[in-house]
């Protein structure tokens, strides 16, 4: 039984078609990130996992409990970070967090002043009067006080500085270790490598691309390049290979060019063979991972990508 | 101030149906009103007849304004829409200056708009001119109206500018209230307590029949004799002043204080919540406490001061004829519908604020929690139909003290609970309305307003407007009967709380089926 399994997810709000077929598998004890690029339907998704909205088809359970008819019960076991952190205004951080825990069914008071110590919290201010990032952090406090089996983060991180980031990516690895089962959605990619085991991309209401990070990767391309005395022979005849240049320079010829992950090994094999001076494979940076596969214009395409 | 035209034209287009709407409400009472009086005392000897009945008497003052000029049908009017004018244009002008302000800044919508090329105080301007246009708008439509219905001509000038006037004096001291407060919540209880006392002294003033017109904006309403020969400038100079004294005062606060904060900065709270907050209903009393209290006080306010001064106000009807204990009965029975209405109306607002946390995210942050929708809704609905209920009770109480008071007579104490519990089934069934509509469409529960608002005006003029059976009873605390002077109409309490609790249940399934907003 997985953590969270979504088929099929149809959601229409007025014209706009929110999710549109989605699939989302999350296994158990795994910490799972959720990325997409603006409106792609990740909160409508969390929202739907939550019961929150009806979905017009599809079906999503949690821990094999139906989101909808039984969610107070799936409610039991999982906790939850919301994208816009909303807060009781006149209520101080401190009385948020207690409110929240204690309606999740108690928190750890141990736990809670542990982790308003690490976030560098003042739980005693009003929340009108909180910054965004202080907001922030009474709902991550708030979350993981709680001992749940499923964390769901959207976009947790949102407004925090560098050293609460840090903190927030200790607190997941601890919650990877104790087997807990985590959901990340996020727009910062570091953040996405460092923690997340397999990652979903959703785009337009549908996941395009399921994987760990290296199953994404093998799908783009690995930019090689090379100096060599004379130039490459039958480089271009190789199935493959793309944006391919070679220049004449002072120190020998600069080749350049970006293969699949099919035709790495004959490519590095010909460079090889031409005797370099200079050789770097680079394997596609994140950035550029995660931007193919966000680029609504990049048509979606198992294997090598044209 | 830059940008300030700019900002009236946004302010202006984003909310075209508050501005234009509450003038045309108020012409359309005006004009109904005009036209029935222009009806029923088309003659002069029924003119002198009605002023005969007030002669030497301010009693029914307290609850329509000293009446002037009852001889001609201008002063009539004034007169005889007294009642709902003096609660109504207050009312409007506070609202709008909030809306127009602090709601405005409480969206955040303010931080983007400041941060373009907009003079600090352009935003809180533009806002006022808008809610100022809706006076204008009113002046010019009434007036428009009184002229057609074949009012004289200046008292109808001066009649409709007087309304605007009352409405611009508060829309000026709601300016100033929104700049105060830390967001539109306080803002409308504050500016509701401020309304309240001017409302009461006003009452008592005029009851008691007390020289000090002069102090209350409430007054000078009546104080303007609009249908005099000779009618006095001083009011329309207090209008003037109180409004343009309120406009500076709240500008030199926007200048003081920090935008998005009140005057008062806020200080830090306990750093845990206490231990008795565990259920989702402690929540929502805690969060709902302040206003709870305010209605209460306010209310039980209210009620007193009527119970008070209802030995002067039947003294009126005695003239005319019926037995004095009949007389007294009648007029408790306007008061206990009153406290009906104050807690159906409390019991909408707090539905209105609840509705409200789920629009910001919050019902859907806390129900990711293992608390059920049904459950939910159960809290939201005790805590509504708790209040309504202790806050009738409060005002029973106070009434028959009120009364007690008045007449000298302890034997008065036990009169005002009964009576106004007797408009339970009425209040619940109001309450359920406004809680059906929230679990529905959070957006939509402001039109059970309307409900109260006829409720009003039933309770008040419906005889005035010869307003045919069925119109009258639109208004649930009209199917109770007029408590203590009628018998209880247990058939109709009965079906209203049948239907209440149908309602109920309906809601709660629509609240079950349907998306949460945000969050
Ligand atoms: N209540 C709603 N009514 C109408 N449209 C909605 C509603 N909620 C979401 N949408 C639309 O559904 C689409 C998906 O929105 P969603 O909030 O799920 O995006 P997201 O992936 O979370 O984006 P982001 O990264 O910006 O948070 C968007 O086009 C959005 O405008
Ligand atoms: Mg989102």
């Amino acid at each position: 039984m997985h953590a969270i399994e979504a088929e099929a997810l149809c959601k229409r709000f007025g014209r706009t078609q929110a999710l549109d077929g989605l699939d989302l598998a999350v296994r158990q004890g795994e910490v799972h990130g959720f990325l997409g690029p603006n409106g792609a339907g990740k909160s409508t998704t969390i929202r739907a996992l939550l019961g929150q909205i009806t979905l017009d088809s599809g079906r999503a359970r949690i821990f094999g409990l139906d989101c909808r008819r039984q969610s107070v019960q799936a409610h039991r076991r999982l906790t939850y970070v919301p994208g816009d952190v909303a807060l009781w205004p006149g209520l101080s951080g401190g009385s948020c967090i207690d409110i929240l825990g204690r309606l999740q069914g108690g928190l750890d008071p141990k736990r809670r002043d542990a982790l308003v110590e690490r976030f560098e919290l003042d739980p005693t201010k009003r929340t009108r009067t909180y910054s965004k990032g202080n907001r922030q952090k009474v709902a991550l406090v708030a979350a993981l006080s709680v001992d749940a089996d499923l964390y769901l983060f959207d976009e947790p991180t949102s407004g925090l500085d560098p050293l609460m980031e840090d903190v927030f990516q200790q607190c997941v690895r601890e919650l990877k270790d104790a087997g807990r089962t985590v959901l990340l959605s996020s727009h910062i990619l570091s953040e996405v490598e460092a923690l997340c085991d397999r990652v979903s991309i959703v785009r337009r209401g549908a996941v395009v691309r399921e994987g760990t990070l290296a199953d994404l990767r093998s799908h783009t391309l690995t930019t090689v390049t090379a100096i060599t005395g004379t130039a490459i022979a039958r480089l271009a005849d190789l199935d493959g290979i793309v944006d391919l240049t070679v220049e004449q320079q002072p120190d020998g010829v600069h080749t350049r060019f970006r293969v699949g992950r099919a035709a790495l090994a004959s490519a590095v094999g010909q460079v090889a063979a031409a005797d370099p001076t200079a050789l770097t494979v680079e394997p596609p940076s994140l950035d550029e991972l995660f931007l193919t596969n966000y680029r609504t214009d990049t048509a979606v395409t198992e294997g090598t990508p044209a | 101030m830059t940008g300030y035209w700019r900002l009236v034209a946004i302010s202006l287009r984003t909310a075209p149906a508050q501005v234009l709407g509450w003038a045309l409400a108020v012409c359309a009472l005006v004009t109904s009103s005009a036209s029935a009086i222009g009806d029923k005392y088309a003659e002069q000897a029924s003119r002198d007849a009605y002023a005969a009945t007030y002669v030497g008497t301010q009693s029914s003052a307290a609850l329509q304004g000293r009446g002037y000029n009852l001889e001609t049908l201008g002063g009539i009017l004034a007169n005889e829409l007294g009642y709902l004018t003096l609660i109504m244009l207050p009312l409007i002008g506070l609202h709008l200056a909030i809306r127009f302000t602090r709601s405005v800044e409480d969206t955040g919508r303010l931080d983007i708009l400041t941060a373009g090329s907009v003079h600090r105080l352009a935003p809180a301007a533009a806002g006022l001119t808008a809610a100022a246009l809706t006076a204008v708008l009113t002046f010019l439509l009434s007036a428009a109206a009184l002229v057609t219905l074949d009012y004289p001509v200046a008292g109808s000038l001066r009649y409709a500018g007087s309304l605007a006037a009352l409405m611009l004096a508060f829309t000026g001291i709601g300016a100033l209230v929104a700049q105060c407060c830390r967001d539109a919540r306080t803002s409308y209880v504050l500016a509701v307590a401020c309304w309240m006392v001017s409302y009461l002294a006003r009452a008592v003033v005029d009851a008691r029949g007390v020289d000090l017109t002069w102090v209350n904006p409430e007054s000078w309403l009546a104080e303007i004799r609009p249908f005099a020969a000779q009618p006095p400038l001083w009011p329309w100079l207090a209008v003037a002043a109180t409004a343009s004294v309120s406009f500076a005062a709240a500008a030199v606060v926007a200048t003081r204080r920090d935008q998005g904060a009140g005057l008062v900065p806020p200080h830090p709270g306990p750093a845990a919540a206490p231990s008795w907050m565990t259920k989702p209903l402690h929540v929502l009393v805690r969060l709902t406490l302040g206003v709870c209290l305010g209605w209460t006080v306010g209310g039980s306010l209210f009620a007193f001061s009527f119970g008070y001064l209802t030995k002067q106000i039947s003294v009126l009807s005695a003239i005319s004829g019926a037995t004095r204990s009949d007389n007294i009965d009648a007029t408790v029975s306007l008061f206990v519908q009153m406290n009906a209405l104050l807690a159906a109306a409390a019991a909408i607002q707090l539905t209105q604020w609840l509705a409200a946390e789920e629009t910001s995210g919050r019902v859907g942050y806390a129900l990711a929690s293992p608390v059920s929708r049904r459950r939910w809704w159960g809290a939201t609905a005790a805590l509504v139909t708790a209040w309504s209920l202790v806050l009738l009770i409060c005002m029973g109480v106070c009434t028959g003290l009120g009364l007690a008071a008045g007449f000298g007579d302890v034997g008065y104490l036990d009169d005002g609970v009964p009576a106004t519990l007797a408009y339970t089934p009425a209040v619940l069934l109001l309450a359920v309305i406004a809680l059906a509509l929230q679990s529905v469409n959070p957006r939509v529960v402001t039109v059970t307003w309307l409900a109260v608002g006829w409720g009003i005006v039933v309770c008040l003029r419906a005889d005035l407007l010869d307003l045919p059976e069925w119109a009258r009873r639109l208004s649930p605390v009209h199917w109770v009967g007029a408590v203590p002077r009628d018998a209880w109409d247990r058939p109709a309490a009965l079906v209203m709380t049948l239907l209440a609790l149908a309602l109920a249940a309906v809601a709660v399934l629509a609240f079950q089926r349907r998306d949460l907003r945000a969050g």
